[in-house]
């Protein structure tokens, strides 16, 4: 777990606008700090300004797909604790997502116990092996 | 014997064997007046050959005076049915003319009973002989009674009424009759008459000799009525052979010929009908109606039908009608008949014949039975590459609510409460609910085996449904769908599922046809509008590789496909749906890239299997 004061940000990329606003709920209930994206492009532009702790990517979207998003992230060297949601996956989806540099990879709907010890598992991997890097 | 004794004679039988002759045709055939009138003329040409007999054989001026005073009933006689043969048989003559004529003639005959010795001489002053046919024969001498005037003008307005009505009929265009009969009738008046008066008034000496006239007018009266009933009698002997010809083919032919009146009541029916319904031709002729043997459920609505193509004396073909047999069961027939008119145009009946088209019917019903099968499991496979999309469907509103519903739980066991907050996820959850409810709503219909349902329904809503039931698929593929859908397009009668089916079938074949081109190719675009004929044409577009030419219409056959999974099904189910709606669906390639997979749906709705429920034939 973070050790920082103020609670992690967690950015939340889904083109659907009902899941946004149900996982950016659950989240805060879960007294994490929550900023929402409609799309990959626009959490990418984000980047700019700030980093998230750990983004939530949606794995089909318009446009730049989950996949899309983790390759970018790749290409522009950001490390970012990824934990990726879909709606149907298959054995081959799954494994992509993992070998693209997700720590979890889960289908929906999603348990909040499951969703909060990946998010929390991820941050914790990224520190471990990002650690060096910093 | 003597000449005038034989002549006289022969008058009066020959006439009388005609008179015989035609009551006898008269009694046969009552409704032949021109007969009974003539019967009539003829004895009264008989008397009045006796009466002129009687008179040339006179042997006083009383007698004489008793003969010619007897001679004008027969005379009047005469007369009255030349008269009424001309208007019966002839159909001329002026009737105020005829009036007049039979009432001068009545009054001259009651004249002639009021004045001694007769209408035509106020006294008969001497009895002379004279020779005549080489014997001695008997004329007087006498005062002419003026009164005579008034016999002499019904002679007068005869010979005009006979004229009258023979120009009528040379004017009718039958010159044959106006010569013949009408001729004759005249020269046959004019003379008998003639004679009759000139002697009377003592300008020519000789007996009276009206009969030998009128026999000549009744001899080709007699003639010309014989030739008719030779006629009619040829006539009657070819109307039996044609309806001899008519019941043998009725009898032999498979079909069911039958006859009805004004009202739809059989009044024949031929035997085979027994084969077809059951009934022998005995229980319908008079007993039914050709609407009481239609099946109940629909019997009102086909009845009125029936009747309105009656009422407006259509000849109809291939009416199909659904029928009870007697036994029960229901018999599919085809109608075709023509109305029967009487000679005023007047609806008599109806004639006709009906086809059993049972079996066909049946068969037709099996074969859109196993349509729908293949159909439903054309449906059911492609439900299965659809599955990814659906799920996704479905797992969207899913995670809305448990997301929602877990963070409610969290925020209340932690005491954050905000009411307000509770509220929104609560009505989010609802939301999210029955958009779940929707799809499985929508995934429920495809998969059910139901009936094909036509009914009213709006093309572009459909289209509008199926990308939205493709909305993930597309967005995984990376394809962008675009509409471009006419307003105000007529109501369409389908089954809404099947036409679901061929639209899906199309956008997945569309997307797979762009699965390899490049991102920005891969647009998919739906067009609906009129098509030419008045039916509705659907087209959609996808920029993939196109199919090659030669295989244009290869790709519609069964087992064809260029999927590595494909069944090739699909589009052979497509046609065979869109062709029992009477529709048609074909294959073009668009001049810079892809295809466009196009089809037809008829406005009024009408294709085969209309009736496929199952169970209709009990």
């Amino acid at each position: 777990m973070p050790v920082s004061k103020t609670p992690p940000l967690i950015a939340v990329v889904d083109d659907e606008e009902s899941v946004r606003i149900a996982l950016r709920r659950l989240l805060r209930s879960a007294s994490l700090d929550v900023e929402t994206f409609p799309s990959g492009t626009e959490f990418l532009e984000s980047l700019k300004t700030h980093e998230p702790d750990c983004v939530i990517l949606d794995l089909r979207m318009p446009m730049i797909d989950g996949f899309g998003v983790q390759a970018r992230l790749k290409e522009a060297g950001i490390r970012l604790p990824v934990v990726m949601i879909t709606g149907y996956d298959s054995a081959e989806t799954h494994e992509r997502a993992l070998a693209g540099g997700a720590s979890a990879c889960l289908r929906k709907p999603v348990d909040d116990q499951i969703l909060l010890n990946a998010i929390t598992t991820a941050m914790a991997r990224t520190l471990e092996t990002g650690a060096p890097s910093e | 014997m003597s000449w005038v004794t034989i002549i006289w004679s022969m008058v009066a039988t020959a006439c009388l064997t005609l008179a015989a002759v035609h009551l006898l045709v008269w009694w046969r055939q009552r409704k032949a007046w021109a007969h009974a009138v003539f019967a009539p003329l003829a004895v009264a040409t008989t008397v009045v050959a006796a009466c002129e007999l009687w008179m040339m054989r006179a042997e006083t001026a009383g007698e004489f005076g008793k003969a010619l005073r007897w001679f004008h009933v027969p005379g009047w006689m005469l007369v009255v049915s030349l008269v009424g043969f001309v208007r019966l048989y002839m159909r001329a003559g002026r009737p105020w003319l005829a009036w007049a004529v039979c009432g001068m003639r009545t009054l001259a005959l009651i004249l002639n009973f009021v004045f001694t010795p007769n209408l035509n001489y106020r006294e008969i002053t001497s009895l002379r002989h004279i020779r005549f046919l080489g014997e001695s024969v008997s004329v007087v001498d006498g005062v002419p009674n003026p009164w005579m005037l008034v016999g002499q003008t019904s002679l007068l307005l005869l010979v005009v009424f006979v004229v009258d009505a023979t120009l009528t009929v040379w004017r009718k265009g039958d010159r044959r009759q106006a010569l013949l009969l009408g001729g004759t009738m005249a020269i046959c008046t004019v003379a008998g008459t003639g004679i009759t008066v000139l002697s009377l008034w003592g300008i020519i000496h000789a007996p009276i000799t009206t009969s030998l006239c009128f026999l000549g007018m009744i001899v080709t009266m007699g003639y010309e009525m014989s030739v008719d009933v030779l006629r009619s009698a040829q006539l009657s002997l070819g109307l039996r052979e044609s309806e001899e010809r008519f019941r043998q083919v009725a009898e032999t032919a498979g079909e069911f010929i039958w006859e009805v009146d004004a009202k739809g009541l059989y009044t024949y029916a031929s035997p085979s009908v027994e084969k077809l319904l059951g009934y022998t031709p005995k229980e319908l002729v008079g007993k039914k109606h050709f609407y009481d043997l239609f099946v109940p459920s629909v019997r009102e609505e086909m009845k009125a039908a029936a009747l309105q193509v009656f009422a407006n004396r259509q000849t109809f073909r291939d009416f199909p009608n659904s029928n009870v047999s007697k036994s029960g069961e229901i018999v599919h027939l085809e109608t075709s008949g023509s109305p029967v008119l009487d000679p005023a145009g007047n609806l008599v009946g109806y004639r006709g014949a009906d086809m059993d088209v049972t079996a066909r019917k049946q068969s037709e019903e099996e074969l859109e039975q196993h349509r729908n099968q293949l159909a439903h499991l054309s449906r059911v496979s492609m439900l299965g590459e659809l599955a990814g999309s659906l799920a996704h469907e479905l797992n969207q509103p899913l995670a809305v609510i448990l997301s929602n519903a877990q963070a409610a739980q969290r925020f209340l066991a932690h005491d954050q409460t905000d009411i307000n907050e509770v509220r929104d996820i609560l009505a989010d959850i609802v939301a999210a609910d029955k958009r779940a409810g929707e799809v499985i709503r929508r995934l429920r219909v495809l998969l059910k085996q139901g009936e094909v349902q036509r009914q009213p329904l709006d093309v572009n809503e459909v289209v509008q449904e199926v990308l939205k039931m493709m909305r993930n698929d597309l967005v995984n593929q990376g394809v962008s769908a675009q509409t471009e859908l006419a307003p105000d397009l007529p109501v369409l009668h389908a089954d809404r599922v099947q036409l679901q089916q061929v639209l899906l079938n199309l956008v997945m074949n569309a997307c797979d046809a762009m699965a390899g081109a490049p991102r920005d190719d891969r647009q998919l675009t739906i067009r609906t509008g009129l098509a030419g004929d008045g039916s509705v044409r659907i087209s959609v577009c996808d920029g993939g590789a196109g199919i090659a030419p030669g295989k244009l219409e290869q790709v519609f056959d069964a087992f064809y496909s260029t999927k590595p999974h494909g069944m090739g099904l699909g589009l052979p189910v497509c046609r065979t749906i869109v062709t029992a709606h009477g529709g048609k669906l074909w294959a073009t390639n668009n001049p810079e890239r892809g295809a466009t997979f196009h089809f037809t749906l008829p406005v009024n709705g009408k294709g085969q299997g209309e009736v496929a429920r199952r169970g209709a034939l009990a």
